[in-house]
């Protein structure tokens, strides 16, 4: 992977993580079910979005 | 503390709002959160730019109007990004200097994105800020009431 691959693979972790965390910050008040449920979108998202690559690397074949 | 001036201020640095009303843990929390995410975007060459609003105009582009929308919710920092993008010259020696962007770096619409992102996350902190403190009509759901409530 080439480093500018790199630096767009981790903006995706950090961008969905950090949304998920805002969220999850903004609906619970304990610690424990912020990051409980900032896991929980995590994941959700990242599937969502490796689909989404997914459907695109296809439709560009 | 007027409503008003509560709510700009939590615009303007984000977190602030809670800050004020003693939520000190959660008011950091944001401004850690937003700042980083805004700080990573300058750090990728990005900037906020003031678009085209004319719709006659042949450069007019929608999406860059919501970009631009968005990416002011990041307060303070925004409006010194859009302040040292709109003139670079006059800004490269001072401070500000470091918020002016390189539209040709490869990675400015990256960095662009972390803007955006940022200044959203900021509007929601503002719209939970309001729903919290300044007009609490409902009570925030707790996780798995809901959940509780369907099996019920």
């Amino acid at each position: 992977m080439t480093p500018q691959g790199i630096v767009y693979l981790s903006s995706i972790f950090y961008l969905t993580g950090v949304i998920c965390f805002s969220i999850s910050l903004n609906e619970n008040e304990a610690v424990g079910t912020i990051l409980r449920e900032t896991v929980r979108r995590w994941i959700k998202f990242l599937i969502l979005t490796a689909i989404i690559g997914g459907i695109v690397l296809l439709a560009s074949l | 503390m007027k409503a008003w001036i509560a709510l700009l201020l939590s615009w303007l640095i984000p977190g602030s709002g809670f800050m004020l009303y003693g939520k000190w843990a959660r008011g950091a929390t944001h401004l850690v959160v937003i700042g980083v995410t805004f700080g990573l975007g300058l750090a990728l060459h990005s900037s906020v730019a003031w678009p085209v609003w004319s719709i006659r105009s042949p450069s007019f582009n929608l999406i860059n109007n919501f970009t631009f929308i968005t990416q002011m919710g990041g307060g303070l920092p925004a409006i010194a990004s859009f302040i040292a993008s709109s003139d670079p010259g006059i800004v490269a020696d001072s401070l500000l200097g470091r918020f002016v962007g390189q539209p040709s770096h490869f990675n400015y619409e990256l960095g662009s994105y972390f803007l955006i992102i940022a200044g959203a996350l900021n509007y929601f902190a503002v719209g939970n800020f309001y729903d919290r403190f300044i007009h609490p009509r409902m009570t925030l759901p707790q996780s798995g009431e809901s959940q509780t409530a369907k099996e019920a």
